[in-house]
């Protein structure tokens, strides 16, 4: 591991962890505050109730994406959220700009500025948001906009997804038609809500389907470095 | 005991959550200056990499005005800053709507929305929304250095791990976009999805055969704005 990448993971995990300290510490405290007594045994329970729903699927994100936005842009994503619909985008568009490959120095680079840059204008937003509620609310949520904001997933879905599959249909076909027969027969509802398994089996399927077409690339140049050589 | 609501909007709690956020603000910081001083280092067009930032900010502003209207509607059942404080750090809509639904539920309310909610019942609310969603980051401090090494050394050797991230990032599109493009019970979502796609690959054909650069640079939110256009035009 470079001197750089150290770097990486050393200023990740300590501002990590400061988060999640800081991050206890609000119900800590306000229990403290405000001298409130707590139940810790339905606290506790709800807790694991919760952590049984989303936990899975914290472990499933966190082996899925490092390949794609890479450590820094990593550590940055788990303390903001959001990574589906704002930070993957943000750093796949930055890397186009750029013009650096998915996984390569460059390319991890360029995604940490830009989910960083991406955390700090939600952030700025949300802090407007929460200050101007009352006046933005009626705006956001007025007839004419509203649909808009219903669908902004949609939206950079297709933005992202689209050129992702048609640029690659040799590779994309089958993971894309397979996700097509089950969202069809098992109703777009039921294949969402299972988005954490769907994630595993579809990560398996479109790594297995890649390695098959490398392995027939690599014989199909063999075979053909062999014909020429016989030439 | 006190009402929830006593506590959820008092200025103690205002300084209680204004810390981790801060701490978010200062870790964006550094990574970005980290970023672009690699950059340099790798001899990256500095042009490029402030087109991206650029870019990058831009883009964002749209998606976080939804988190907007989702703050605002879980402030009267979780008062003003909890709301701030947990979708600006780790949150997500459906993520914080469930952890404290059920919390509430567990202590015998109707959930979210039950006006006569306790204080010591919303803390606890708090507890479980702050206690979870720490596993995201947890999980990265325990072992990313790890896993990291690991996908680093796999890059490295070649042959297949140099394709292998774009066939992830194909089989996570075929959970997150190609079941949008197909979910026939949201016509209007699939005219959305499809509009905004099109229209990235259109506006990246326009650029390249008119060497128009800039327009490449920004098809990925102007496609966003085209989509969700589509959206008020149609409904």
């Amino acid at each position: 591991m470079s001197e750089y990448n150290r770097k990486v993971h050393l200023v990740g995990r300590i501002s990590s962890f400061l988060i999640i300290v800081a991050l206890l510490g609000v119900p800590f405290l306000t229990s403290l505050f405000f001298k409130e007594e707590i139940d810790w045994g339905t606290t506790f329970a709800a807790i694991g109730s919760v952590l049984m729903v989303f936990g899975p699927v914290a472990v499933i994100e966190f082996l899925s994406y490092l390949p794609i936005i890479g450590a820094g842009g990593q550590y940055l994503s788990f303390v903001t959220g959001n990574v589906m619909n704002m930070k993957i985008p943000a750093a796949t568009s930055g890397r186009k700009i750029a013009g650096v490959e998915t996984g390569s120095d460059e390319g991890d680079a360029i995604s940490m500025i830009s989910i960083a840059i991406s955390s700090l204008v939600t952030t700025a937003v949300l802090f407007v948001g929460m200050v101007l509620a009352a006046q933005l609310l009626p705006l956001l949520n007025s007839p004419v906009l509203a649909p808009a904001f219903a669908n902004v997933m949609p939206a950079i879905m297709g933005a992202l997804g689209f050129p992702v599959i048609v640029r690659d249909l040799r590779t994309s076909w089958l993971p894309a038609l397979i996700s097509v027969v089950l969202t069809v027969g098992l109703s777009y509802g039921t294949f969402m809500s299972k988005q954490g398994p769907m994630m595993i089996l579809f990560l398996f399927i479109s790594l297995a389907w890649s390695f098959f077409l490398y392995k027939r690339g690599q014989a199909q140049k063999a075979g053909a470095r062999e014909v020429s050589e016989r030439a | 005991m006190k009402n929830f609501l006593e506590i959820a909007n008092s200025q103690t709690l205002f300084i209680l959550c204004l810390v981790p956020i801060l701490l978010v603000v200062g870790q964006s910081v550094i990574f970005v200056r980290m970023g672009l001083k690699r950059t340099k280092e790798l001899n990256m067009n500095q042009t490029n990499v402030k087109k991206a930032m650029v870019n990058s900010a831009v883009f964002s502003l749209l998606p976080s005005l939804p988190i907007v209207i989702t703050v605002a509607a879980l402030m009267p059942s979780l008062g003003k800053y909890v709301p701030w404080l947990r979708l600006s750090v780790i949150g997500s809509v459906s993520y914080e709507s469930a952890a404290a639904d059920m919390t509430l539920r567990m202590f015998g309310y109707e959930g979210m929305g039950d006006a006569s909610v306790s204080g010591p019942a919303f803390i606890s609310a708090v507890w479980v929304m702050c206690g979870v969603s720490i596993v995201w980051p947890l999980v990265n401090v325990l072992l990313l250095k790890f896993y990291d090494g690991r996908v680093k050394s796999a890059q490295s050797s070649g042959g297949f791990m140099k394709v292998a991230a774009g066939a992830m990032f194909i089989g996570l599109m075929c959970v997150m976009f190609v079941p949008r493009a197909v979910n026939f019970q949201d016509p209007v979502g699939i005219v959305v999805c499809l509009t905004a796609g099109i229209a990235v690959v259109l506006l990246d054909w326009i650029s390249k055969k008119l060497s128009l650069k800039w327009l490449s640079d920004f098809s990925f939110p102007m496609a966003m704005i085209m989509g969700m256009a589509m959206a008020i035009i149609i409904s």
